[in-house]
């Protein structure tokens, strides 16, 4: 029994720590945030690996995302007539919901992971202590840039995933319940408010943070050489995951 | 002489293990003083005490009579200034050329133009005998030219004081002595304040204007390489070769069972 109980006191100060180390991280991003415009080339060559290097594996995603979206839904509404529906169900559910948790899990698995490898090499090989030996903030240098970056691009991202899945889904309803595109897109642009874009892209903007915030924190926190850096950037992935499933509930939660 | 850096009483525990005990060190203003100890002995450690970059859980260091122990953040970076530091693993950043890691920290210091940080990159390429490989990726590097890029970069900002973390550590003995070489060099051209840490006594002999022991976390002698040699302890004669301990201790019990080994 005292034992088990000392065991629960000891994860949950762990878990408490962790919660705290990454809060700080945080506010220590937010602070360095001051000097963004004198960091722009750097905030710019990760929005060009967040943003345009992730373009070919989100289209991928979202064409398909739309295409099965409209496969169901054109099967169900088919035995009602109400093939017209299609368009908003597909649309709703892309810019909504779909498009930002998808593409930030996406951005989890390919951005956040290499993110925390990234810093986490650097930590085992003392290239971090090297900064600050040079009198460079490794949080200014390395994850402010990624935070702003991240923060920034994956919104666009899912304006980008939520216009090729929407189009994933008209050519589906065309070939598979022969929806015309014009009846598609108008139930669509009858449905679709500026705010369910919006809600989409503040949730995009809050993943974004968290894909980043994760992947640095894991890497500044990496301990044991290689096989360290492979720990951090499983956890990255999977800590991520779990932070945008729990912030789409809450952000949902609020925004409805 | 000045004294640059005191270490008063510093003590440092990781977990249970006990790694620094009670050391105390002065440096003098242009000297080499370097510290040789067995490897895990915390010889690193305390030179990242030195620099800052760890906080001991008792004691202070004072660098020109300023404290560092007491400072975090921004208290520390004037204190930096000071500093150029070569790493065991030479640490140099993977994905920069050769002239964009010697020139980082003047860049990130945002008080050069960029021709000055070409020239200042320059110079210190030429400084460590390394003209012409600027565009160079360190993965394009041997271990030694790791190395002296590694001192070209820490030499990049001026430094009063540069600490050697094993300078010569996996590198073959003509690359050692070329290093060693470079870092007399300096120190004659530069006038800068050296600290050492090796467990290669050549190097210390070679490069050293005295000599710290570090054993098993404590102080236990700080010598001329002369006196060093001389000496009858048998924990220093564990550092030196088979023909100088036999010279002046022969018979000892230590050397004794080192070479049973």
């Amino acid at each position: 029994m005292k034992r088990s109980l000392s065991t629960i006191a000891n994860k949950s100060s762990a878990f408490f720590q962790t919660v705290g180390e990454y809060l700080r991280l945080l506010l220590n991003i937010v602070y360095w945030c001051k000097e963004a415009f004198k960091n722009t080339g750097s905030i710019i060559k990760q929005m060009a690996h967040i943003g345009v290097d992730t373009l070919p594996i989100a289209s991928v995603m979202a064409f398909f995302v739309g295409m099965v979206l409209a496969l169901h839904s054109g099967y169900q509404f088919a035995k009602f007539g109400a093939e017209e529906w299609i368009g908003r169900l597909v649309g709703l559910s892309m810019v909504k919901e779909l498009g930002p948790v998808l593409t930030g899990l996406l951005l989890a698995g390919r951005v956040g992971s290499s993110m925390a490898a990234e810093i986490g090499t650097m930590k085992v090989s003392n290239e971090l202590d090297a900064l600050r030996t040079l009198r460079i903030n490794p949080v200014r240098y390395l994850a402010m840039p990624r935070f702003l970056a991240s923060l920034i691009m994956l919104p666009v991202l899912v304006l980008y995933a939520d216009v090729v899945g929407i189009a994933g889904g008209a050519l589906t309803a065309a070939t598979y319940v022969n929806l015309e595109p014009s009846v598609y897109f108008d139930s669509l642009f009858k449905t679709l408010t500026f705010s369910d874009i919006f809600e989409g892209l503040i949730k995009a903007a809050f993943f974004g943070a968290v894909v980043a915030l994760t992947g640095c924190y894991k890497g500044f926190k990496t301990t044991g050489g290689a096989r360290g850096v492979g720990k951090a950037t499983t956890s990255s992935v999977v800590l991520s995951f779990l932070i945008i499933m729990i912030l789409d509930y809450v952000i949902t939660r609020i925004l409805v | 002489m000045k004294t640059k850096i005191e270490v008063l009483g510093i003590s440092k525990k990781f977990g249970d293990h006990q790694v620094l005990r009670d050391v105390s060190l002065k440096v003098k203003e242009g000297e080499n003083l370097v510290i040789i100890g067995s490897s895990g002995g915390g010889k690193t450690v305390l030179l990242k005490h030195i620099i800052g970059l760890l906080k001991p859980d008792s004691g202070k260091i004072l660098i020109d009579g300023e404290e560092v122990t007491d400072k975090d953040g921004f208290g520390l970076k004037p204190l930096r200034k000071k500093f150029g530091m070569v790493f065991q693993s030479s640490a140099l950043f993977n994905s920069l050329t050769v002239a964009e890691n010697i020139g980082l920290g003047p860049r990130e210091a945002r008080i050069y133009t960029e021709k000055e940080i070409k020239e200042i990159v320059e110079e210190k390429l030429q400084l460590v005998g390394l003209e012409g490989i600027g565009d160079l990726m360190p993965e394009e590097l041997s271990g030694g030219m790791k190395k002296r890029v590694a001192l070209a970069r820490s030499l990049a900002m001026n430094p009063e004081i540069i600490l050697y973390d094993e300078p010569t550590s996996e590198l073959d003995p003509p690359t050692a002595h070329t290093i060693n070489q470079l870092i007399l060099n300096l120190k004659e051209k530069l006038k800068v304040t050296s600290v050492t840490v090796t467990h290669d006594i050549n190097c210390a002999y070679f490069i050293g204007d005295r000599i710290a022991m570090l054993h098993e976390g404590k102080i236990i002698k700080v010598a001329t390489p002369e006196e060093i040699r001389a000496s009858c302890d048998p924990i220093v004669g564990q550092f030196l070769t088979r023909d100088e301990w036999k010279k002046g201790c022969p018979g000892s019990p230590g050397l004794t069972e080192r070479n049973d080994a």
